[in-house]
C-alpha cells in the first residue's frame, strides 16, 4: 500500500495544542504570544504574558505565584522560530510538600525537646533548655517563669537572638502580661489572638526586641501543681501562631512541664535527704590518752535509702563513752530515729555514765515515743581511762570483738534485747567488762558489715566467722588501718553489689 | 545481689489456728506486705499463730520489726504466737536480739 507522507495540517496541531492537558502559550520570534490554550487559559484568566519570564533559558523550569495558585513554568524552542511556555499548576503538591515539611519540622522539634529535657534533673537547666528549645521554630522570644513556691519573686528564664538571660520578677507583676497570672496558676492556654501583644510589659522581652505582634502564654502542667508557664513572643510583621502550633506548643508544654516537676521534686528530695543524712555522718573522733580510735561508716548506694548506722565517743569527765548502734528501717524516718537516739544519749551522759543503766533510760524513752516500732540496736563501750578497762552493753546489736596482741580473736560475751521493741519495757542486758592489754583491740561493727551478701555467688553472707578471721590477721596494725583492711575485705566480698550501710568503730590500747 | 522473692502462706490447720510460711528475703523492700496484713489476721478468732521461717532467707532490721509488731498484736488480741520452723541464721539473730528471750521458740533450736 502506498504511503503518502503528509505534514499535519496547521488545524491539526492547533487541536492537539488546544486538548493538551498541561497550559501552553506560543510565541513567535518576537515574542509576541500567538497562542494560549485552554489549559493555559484556565490557570491564568488575565494577562498571561506577566508569568513569561524571558531571562530564562531553554529548557528551563521555574515556579512562580499567581493569586493563591502556585505554578511550574518551562521555557522550550518549539519548531524553529516558535517558543513554549509550558504550564503547570502544583498549588496542591507545593501544598502537600510543605505540610509534610512542617510535620517532618514538629516531630523533629518534639524528638529534640525529649532528649533534652531528659538530660536532667536541675530545675534551672530543665527551663533552659525549655526556653532555648522555643526559641526558633515556635517564637523569636521564649520566656520560661518558675512557678514561685510560696515565694514573693519568682526566678524566670528567656532565650532570644540576644542569648539566655536570667532574672526575678515579683509575683505580683505575672498580672502585667495578658494570660500569665491564670497560666501560672495552671488554667487552660487561651488562643493567641484572644492575648493583645501591645500590653505586653518591657520586662517580658529582650532589649531592641520591637513591638510585640504575636504573644502566646502556655501553662508547664507538672505532677498536678503548675511548673511554671511558658510566654512566647513573635516580632510585628511576623506570622501568627497558627492552631497547628498552637497544638505543637501545648505538647511541648506538657513535656516541658513535667521535666521541670519532676526535677523540683527531685531537689527538694535531695535536699531533705542531704540535711537528714547530716546527722547520720560520723562525728570527728577525739584524741584519747594512750587509746587509738578509728572508724569507718559506709552509706547505703541508694540516698533515697538512708540507713540507720551510726556511731559517737562522747567525752564525760570519767572517761571517753563510744556508742555504735543501727535504727531500723531506711529513709527520714530512721534518719530522725538515729538523730533522737544519740541526742538522747548526749543528754543522758551528762546524769548516768553505766553503760547498762543507759540502756535502760534509751529503751524507755523510746517506748514512750510517738513514733511506733521505733526500734534500735546499741553497743555502749564506756572506757576507763588509765587501766584500759572497758564496760560493756550491748543490747540487740553483735557482740563487739576482741583482737588480742598475739592475733587470738574472741567475741565479747555481752548481749541483751533489742531496745524499744518489747512492750513491757522488760530488757534482760548481759553486761561484760574487758581488760585491754597494751597492743588489743576491741571492733564494734554494725550487722551490714556481716550480713553483706557476695562472695562467688553473689548470694552469700559475709558472716561472723569471715570477719573474726580476717581480724586475726590485724595483729599489731595501727586501728585506722586495721579498720581500713576490714572495710577493704568486706568491700572486695560485695565485688559491687548493693550494700546496706556498714559501721566499724576500734578502739586499740597502743600502750 | 539477686534477692529470693519474699513469700507469705497462710493456712488454718485446725479451727482457731493460723500458721503463716514466710520464705524468701524479709527485709525492708517486703516487710510492709506481712506489717498490712496483720490487723486482718488478728480479725479471725485466732487463738494461736504459727509461725514457720524455715524458708527465710534473710532478715533485717525491718523485718524483725515487723515480726514484734506481729507478736504484740497477737498478745493484744489474745492469742498465742509461737515459733515453728527456724533456721541456725535465724536463731542466731534472735539470740544477738534477746527476742529468744521473748519469743516462744521451738525447744529443739532455741
Amino acid at each position: 500500500m502506498d504511503s503518502i507522507t503528509h505534514a499535519p495540517s496547521t488545524e491539526v496541531l492547533r487541536a492537539i495544542v488546544e486538548a493538551a492537558a498541561d497550559g501552553v502559550v506560543l510565541c513567535d520570534a518576537d515574542g509576541a504570544v500567538v497562542l494560549v490554550n485552554g489549559a493555559a487559559r484556565e490557570m491564568v484568566p488575565g494577562d498571561v504574558t506577566s508569568l513569561l519570564d524571558r531571562g530564562r533559558e531553554p529548557g528551563e523550569t521555574y515556579e512562580t505565584t499567581l493569586g493563591d495558585r502556585r505554578l511550574r513554568v518551562r521555557r522550550e524552542i518549539f519548531g524553529i522560530v516558535h517558543q513554549a511556555w509550558y504550564l503547570r499548576d502544583v498549588t496542591q503538591e507545593s501544598a502537600r510538600a510543605d505540610a509534610l515539611r512542617a510535620e517532618r519540622e514538629r516531630t523533629q522539634f518534639l524528638v529534640e525537646a525529649g532528649r533534652r529535657l531528659s538530660a536532667s534533673l536541675n530545675t534551672r537547666r530543665c527551663a533552659r533548655a525549655t526556653a532555648e528549645l522555643a526559641t526558633g521554630l515556635l517564637a523569636d522570644a521564649a520566656m520560661v517563669v518558675l512557678p514561685p513556691g510560696g515565694l514573693r519573686r519568682t526566678a524566670w528564664l528567656r532565650s532570644s537572638e540576644a542569648g539566655l538571660e536570667e532574672g526575678e520578677i515579683p509575683v505580683a507583676h505575672a498580672d502585667q502580661v495578658p494570660g500569665l497570672a491564670e497560666a501560672l496558676a495552671g488554667f487552660p492556654p487561651v488562643p493567641s489572638r484572644w492575648l493583645d501583644p501591645h500590653q505586653a510589659p518591657e520586662w517580658l522581652l529582650p532589649a531592641g526586641f520591637g513591638p510585640v505582634g504575636h504573644l502566646l502564654v502556655t501553662p508547664l502542667p507538672g505532677n498536678g501543681v503548675p511548673a511554671g508557664a511558658l510566654v512566647l513572643a513573635r516580632r510585628e510583621g511576623g506570622a501568627g501562631f497558627d492552631d497547628e502550633t498552637e497544638t505543637l506548643v501545648r505538647v511541648f508544654a506538657a513535656r516541658a512541664g513535667a521535666a521541670i516537676s519532676a526535677a523540683v521534686l527531685y531537689q527538694e528530695q535531695s535536699a531533705t535527704n542531704t540535711i537528714l543524712a547530716g546527722d547520720l555522718r560520723p562525728p570527728p573522733l577525739p584524741v584519747v590518752d594512750g587509746l587509738e580510735l578509728a572508724g569507718s561508716l559506709r552509706a547505703a548506694q541508694q540516698t533515697a535509702l538512708i540507713g540507720g548506722d551510726f556511731y559517737d565517743v562522747l567525752p564525760t569527765p570519767d572517761g571517753p563513752l563510744v556508742t555504735l548502734g543501727d535504727v531500723c528501717g531506711k529513709g527520714p524516718r530512721a534518719a530522725v530515729l538515729a538523730g533522737q537516739v544519740r541526742h538522747s544519749l548526749r543528754a543522758l551522759l551528762l546524769l548516768e555514765r553505766d553503760p547498762e543503766q543507759l540502756m535502760h533510760l534509751i529503751n524507755k524513752a523510746l517506748l514512750s515515743s510517738y513514733t511506733p516500732r521505733s526500734h534500735v540496736t546499741l553497743v555502749l563501750a564506756a572506757i576507763r581511762p588509765g587501766d584500759g578497762v572497758i564496760d560493756l552493753a550491748v543490747a540487740g546489736h553483735p557482740a563487739p570483738l576482741l583482737l588480742r596482741a598475739d592475733g587470738v580473736v574472741e567475741e565479747v560475751d555481752a548481749r541483751g534485747t533489742l531496745l524499744g521493741a518489747i512492750r513491757s519495757g522488760a530488757i534482760t542486758l548481759r553486761t561484760a567488762s574487758v581488760d585491754l592489754a597494751p597492743g588489743d583491740l576491741l571492733l564494734l561493727y554494725s550487722d551490714g558489715i556481716t550480713e553483706a551478701f557476695g562472695g562467688p555467688t553473689g548470694r552469700e553472707m559475709y558472716g561472723s566467722v569471715r570477719l573474726m578471721t580476717a581480724l586475726a590477721t590485724c595483729a599489731g596494725m595501727p586501728a585506722t588501718a586495721v579498720v581500713e583492711r576490714l572495710e577493704q575485705l568486706n568491700s572486695d566480698w560485695l565485688a559491687g553489689g548493693v550494700f546496706d550501710d556498714r559501721a566499724l568503730l576500734a578502739i586499740r590500747r597502743s600502750r | 545481689m539477686d534477692t529470693a522473692p519474699f513469700l507469705i502462706e497462710i493456712e488454718n490447720p485446725e479451727p482457731g489456728t493460723t500458721r503463716l510460711t514466710l520464705s524468701g528475703d524479709f527485709d525492708y523492700t517486703t516487710s510492709a506486705d506481712l506489717a498490712t496484713m496483720t490487723p486482718t489476721l488478728m480479725s479471725r478468732g485466732l487463738s494461736v499463730l504459727e509461725v514457720d521461717l524455715t524458708g527465710v532467707t534473710f532478715i533485717d532490721s525491718s523485718g524483725l520489726a515487723t515480726l514484734i509488731h506481729l507478736y504484740d498484736a497477737a498478745e493484744e488480741h489474745p492469742a498465742e504466737m509461737r515459733f515453728v520452723g527456724m533456721t541456725p541464721y535465724i536463731v542466731h539473730l534472735f539470740e544477738v536480739t534477746a527476742l529468744d528471750q521473748v519469743f516462744n521458740l521451738p525447744t529443739s533450736a532455741a
